[in-house]
């Protein structure tokens, strides 16, 4: 592509936690914790079998925090800082392979899928690319930030969300 | 630079992520409105999409504690002091200042992107420095703003006065209006993540609407060419729809 689709803006509230952060304040690892809490503990447990290993996934990710928010860049969306350390912890503790020579299946037909076909498709997609496509649904950051932020590529990234994307959509045999 | 059907169907879940840059988004959106079995397979992703929306907010219940990671609660909260407000010039000075007391305000609130729509709604809607008038674009370039966000939408024929627009952090534009004593903001800013929740949703030709309710207040978010914009006042979500819907099929 020409240009990088454009960032997402910065709230000057996510600024100041930021700086906080970044002087290792308690209490701001504090507050970054019981907001993102939840969204990061979804993509835990979808990325596990049960809810078992989806706390070990998750006090994995935990354990590195502390250490992972001191160099975040205030001038970068939070959330997206967040979201390079689910996808970098996930696939640290899940040892989960590269992104790497991925391609999208463009199906010749798509079919509206239901809750339980949606549920079993995301189930059965490669881990490395239902990663990508549960942070991307979660987060919502544009790939070259991520990119930037997770040292992954791009063009992969953009690749892995098309992947999962049109998987989860193709008419049975096509 | 034009695609062809292979191109379009690789860039098509892209695109529904807000996430191309301008001019694809343009061209991938005219595409959608000339096929329609293009379009058909678009809306599919559309549902998967929210399906899996779906199944990600069912597995947010339950969050583990703490001490069931095997990890001690953090220290107790600690008092903070308002930072010193930075030298932002004449024309960010004050919205600054309001943005830093709505912003300490609202520290306790869950800090989603949805809570920042209504925070600078509130910041807008008391502003006392707006910009106005004639060049408002080269004013806006002037006091930081990017010169594709430079803009005051005209709401005239849906019967929004143009009141004043606000820089806001990151590029973006705060357009306030008023209507029948009530004062409306349009936010446009770069594209901008937002949560899976919304109360509302809606499709409106290849834009999604997402609406969001807070008390007596609704906001609703939609992106397109690689910005989004935010409409909120205060008005059932429906009523804000109903605008946002009009103003895009106009």
């Amino acid at each position: 592509m020409a240009e990088p689709a454009p960032g997402p803006a910065i709230s000057l509230s996510e600024a100041r936690l930021v700086q906080r952060l970044r002087r290792g304040e308690p209490a701001a690892l504090q507050e970054l914790w019981t907001r993102w809490r939840g969204p990061v503990w979804a993509v835990c447990r979808s990325m596990s079998a049960d809810r078992a290993a989806g706390v070990r996934l998750l006090a994995g990710l935990y354990a590195e925090l502390g250490a992972q928010t001191r160099s975040w860049r205030e001038d970068r969306p939070l959330c997206c800082a967040v979201a390079a350390w689910v996808l970098t912890g996930v696939k640290r503790e899940l040892q989960l392979p590269d992104l790497a020579g991925i391609h999208a299946p463009l199906p010749d037909a798509a079919v509206r899928v239901d809750r339980p076909t949606a549920q079993r498709r995301l189930a059965s997609l490669p881990p490395e690319t239902r990663l990508v496509y549960l942070v991307d649904l979660m987060f919502r950051c544009p790939a070259s930030l991520t990119a930037e932020l997770t040292g992954w590529s791009e063009d992969q990234i953009r690749a892995a969300r098309a992947n999962a994307a049109w998987s989860l959509v193709a008419a049975e045999g096509a | 630079m034009s695609f062809d059907r292979a191109e379009l169907l690789h860039l098509l879940p892209c695109h529904l992520c807000g996430d191309l840059p301008e001019g694809v988004s343009e061209q991938v959106d005219v595409a959608l409105r000339e096929d329609e079995e293009l379009r058909a397979m678009y809306d599919t992703l559309v549902v998967s999409r929210e399906e899996c929306g779906r199944l990600l907010e069912a597995a947010r219940e339950a969050v583990p504690e703490l001490a069931e990671l095997g990890h001690a609660p953090p220290p107790e909260h600690h008092e903070r002091t308002v930072p010193p407000t930075r030298s932002w010039g004449l024309a960010l000075g004050v919205a600054a200042a309001l943005l830093l007391t709505v912003a300490a305000a609202v520290q306790e609130r869950p800090n989603t992107v949805e809570q920042g729509f209504f925070d600078t709604h509130a910041a807008a809607t008391q502003a006392p420095g707006l910009l106005s008038g004639p060049g408002l674009p080269e004013t806006l370039r002037a006091a930081g703003v990017e010169p594709r966000l430079a803009k005051a939408p005209d709401l005239s024929a849906q019967g929004f006065a143009l009141v004043g627009v606000m820089p806001v952090l990151g590029g973006g534009v705060a357009v306030v209006y008023e209507k029948d004593g009530k004062r409306y903001v349009c936010q446009i800013y770069a594209a901008v993540p937002t949560s899976l929740h919304p109360d509302r949703v809606e499709q409106v030709g290849p834009v999604l609407l997402r609406g969001f309710e807070r008390g007596d207040q609704a906001a609703v978010s939609w992106s397109s060419g690689g910005r989004t914009c935010v409409f909120s006042g205060e008005a059932p979500v429906g009523e804000l729809l109903a605008v946002v819907r009009q103003r895009l099929q106009s």
